[in-house]
């Protein structure tokens, strides 16, 4: 529930701005990261970390192929994180093909390592895809992702409470 | 860092759409096939 918090105020950047500040994507991903490691997920907050050091290779292909040996061997070393550890990789790779916003690579990884499940991503990415279908048809070509991160979220946390 | 210093927070609409569509058959054949697949890596794992 306390993640919530950092990815609303990243929402308001994000919507005004279209850019979140470097201290709030990374103050959600290093609590995130301590918290997993606390629940004993470290191998993929590792992984994070080493994803964010083989961000600095500068050949491209090299990179991602170094960053895939390195999600292999995460998810074959603590077999229960494979998940984890390929949601992980995918999202750095969508960010690394330009796909996607660092804020937004930052905060998903940050969202998956607090939850410690990849379960989290189902409905940030359908809001993600309600809110690409609107702006399609409004002819825009980019959306605040952030805002879906921030209500997938919200939902997934939320849901389970009012269900009961 | 290329990592921190991007700050940008958006994405275009086609890969919004392209992720949910592929998370939601992820999930669906996860749901199908979760057990399988983790007997398999466990299986890896245990030979390397």
């Amino acid at each position: 529930m306390l993640i919530c918090a950092p990815l609303l105020i990243a929402t308001y950047y994000d919507l005004h701005f279209r850019e979140v500040p470097a201290w709030l994507t990374l103050t959600a991903l290093l609590g995130s990261g301590a918290y997993a490691i606390l629940r004993g997920f470290w191998i993929p907050t590792l992984l994070t970390v080493a994803l964010c050091v083989v961000s600095e290779m500068t050949i491209p292909a090299q990179r991602r192929s170094f960053a895939a040996v390195l999600s292999a061997f995460a998810a074959i070393f603590e077999p229960a994180s494979a998940i984890l550890c390929l949601a992980l990789f995918i999202i750095w790779f969508l960010w690394d093909l330009d796909k996607m916003g660092g804020a937004d690579m930052k905060l998903m990884a940050a969202v998956i390592l607090a939850f410690g499940s990849p379960i989290v991503l189902l409905p940030i990415t359908l809001v993600g895809g309600l809110q690409g279908l609107v702006a399609y048809f409004r002819k825009q070509t980019s959306v605040p992702y952030v805002f879906s991160i921030f209500l997938g979220t919200l939902l997934y946390t939320v849901v389970p409470f009012i269900l009961k | 860092m290329r990592f921190l210093k991007d700050h940008r927070g958006i994405e275009s609409t086609e890969v919004a759409l392209i992720i949910a569509v592929v998370v939601l058959v992820a999930y669906g054949a996860y749901r199908l096939l979760g057990a399988n697949i983790a007997a398999i890596v466990t299986d890896i794992a245990g030979k390397i």
